[in-house]
């Protein structure tokens, strides 16, 4: 079965005007979220590239990749997320935003992926495929070289040629050496893997990001969609209509945004339809501390 | 670092369709050229009795320029920009082709005598099954045949060729020219693989049946 379900619709409208029925207090939607260094905000739900946008010259999967650029615009917008390491994914976001004139209306994020030396050459090459020069956000990753290229990227933003500055992992990996880097770099953003399944970040860097002020992008909302693929075999907890969930899909966006420690999302899909539902996660309730404990007990005993 | 936490498909840059779209890209920008390659090769493999004299020498060049063109072409022009390893594998695609030219030219490769028996039945099943079906293994996916992997332009039916080819010659000097036709087949195994389709199996199987059957010549010889 397709993890879409096809009373999606029925469900965003039922969710949109019921109360929560057990009379918990589930968290009122929060469309953006604060930037809490700069205090600039970004819709909660962006986009990631990993492996979608990566199609190279491919005229019809870059028109592709076009559609679901406009369709999250038309949806809000936020956060688009990429790295030199995603093959052609930058060059792609370029096409796509030069095609529908929108470079100035996203939330523009991508990565150091190559050692300090090399650092000023990759974001030059990077600027050129996004068609920008000057990123929102630019964030060291998989914390390689970190220290020297924190220290780049901090001076850009000294200097005015960078909003944010942040650093990511994925996987689950690194992350003693990430809490480090977190309680001794003034970093704006950090990004990590946090799902259902993941949740050795709520332990410490989700709580430290929160007492320092630093916003949390979440990657891998889906474990690369393997985690839909297998609950979609599962009956949907029976809080999913509670929170206006229709999906799996839907529950496992809620249970990420749900965090208090959370600003954004990046889900990757290469549908127009997924977007769209991936995007209407934020126009329901959001799972409370207490909702949150029960989905992961619920999907713990799956 | 945990590396064990790593799982193959964590390695794959690109999604299946994207993958496959490569190969009816990469052929329709320069087709019909991804049929001569082959067809040539069929032909020369057809008229190697009437032949003999030229026909090893054919076979070299045709084997050579199918290993440069994959990798300068396939690999450097279409697959890179998706899989940017892979820039780094084109330089082993032209040393292949110049061993090849040195095993055909120097070596006499792909003359002297026939082999036969088990070596025979698998060098002309790879041979054959790579020059002329393997393009058809796109059927099952839907696609038309101007998106199938041919060799001389698809790095695994020129790999499976060549691996095949090479088993039907007696040279002893054949070795050096079968660790990069390996090489891809096991790297395309585990794209493929990734990819959870059928067709890493061929791709195992090929190099499976050359290792198992060169295993088995050199045990007759010594015995």
């Amino acid at each position: 079965m397709d993890r879409r379900v096809v009373l999606q619709g029925v469900a965003s409208v039922a969710a949109a005007t019921m109360l929560p029925a057990s009379g918990r207090a589930a968290e009122a939607p929060a469309c953006r979220r604060r930037i809490p260094s700069t205090g600039a905000e970004i819709p909660a739900v962006g986009i990631g590239s990993w492996i979608t946008f990566n199609v190279g010259s491919d005229p019809v999967l870059l028109d592709r990749s076009t559609s679901v650029i406009a369709a999250f615009l038309e949806e809000g917008g936020g956060v688009i997320d990429s790295s030199p390491m995603y093959g052609s994914s930058q060059a792609t976001i370029g096409y796509a935003l030069a095609q529908l004139d929108a470079a100035a209306s996203v939330f523009s994020a991508d990565k150091i992926w190559t050692s300090a030396a090399d650092a000023s050459g990759q974001l030059a090459e990077t600027g050129a495929r996004w068609g920008t020069s000057r990123f929102d956000l630019l964030q060291v990753h998989n914390l390689i070289d970190w220290q020297a290229n924190l220290e780049l990227l901090f001076a850009l933003k000294e200097a005015g040629q960078l909003g944010h500055v942040g650093i990511t992992t994925s996987h689950g990996r690194r992350h003693d050496e990430l809490e480090r880097i977190l309680a001794s770099q003034p970093v704006d953003f950090v990004q990590l893997t946090y799902n259902l399944a993941d949740r050795e970040a709520e332990a410490r860097l989700l709580p430290l990001a929160r007492e320092k002020g630093i916003a949390v992008i979440v990657n891998r909302p889906f474990r690369r969609g393997s985690l839909i693929r297998d609950l979609d075999r599962e009956p949907l907890p029976a809080m999913a209509a509670e929170l206006g969930a229709g999906s799996w899909a839907q529950v496992l966006l809620k249970f990420i945004l749900g965090h208090p420690a959370t600003t954004c999302v990046i889900p990757a899909t290469t549908q127009v339809d997924h977007v769209r539902e991936n995007k209407g996660v934020v126009r329901g309730p959001l799972p409370n501390a207490a909702m949150r404990r029960e989905l992961a007990a619920y999907f713990d005993d799956l | 670092m945990r590396w064990l936490d790593y799982r193959l498909h964590d390695f794959l840059l690109f999604a299946p369709d994207t993958y496959w779209r490569l190969f009816e890209q990469a052929n329709q920008a320069v087709w019909p050229f991804p049929l001569i390659i082959p067809l040539l090769l069929a032909c020369c493999l057809a008229a190697r009795r009437r032949f003999a004299g030229a026909v090893p020498y054919l076979v070299t060049g045709l084997l050579a320029a199918a290993w440069v063109w994959c990798g300068g072409y396939f690999v450097g022009r279409w697959y890179a920009p998706v899989n940017w390893l892979a820039t780094y594998t084109v330089p082993a695609f032209y040393l292949q082709a110049l061993l090849l030219l040195w095993f055909g030219m120097f070596r006499n490769g792909f003359g002297g005598q026939p082999v036969t028996g088990a070596r025979r039945v698998v060098g002309w099943t790879l041979t054959a099954g790579a020059l002329l079906l393997y393009p058809l293994a796109v059927l099952p996916r839907g696609q038309g045949v101007m998106a199938g992997e041919f060799a001389g332009t698809a790095p695994d039916p020129t790999a499976i060729a060549t691996l095949g080819l090479c088993l039907l010659t007696r040279q002893p000097a054949v070795t050096a020219c079968l660790p990069i036709p390996l090489l891809v087949c096991a790297a395309s195994f585990l794209t493929l693989r990734a990819m959870e389709s059928w067709q890493a199996w061929l791709l195992l199987a090929a190099a499976a049946a050359t290792l198992g059957v060169l295993a088995t010549s050199s045990s007759s010889r010594v015995r």
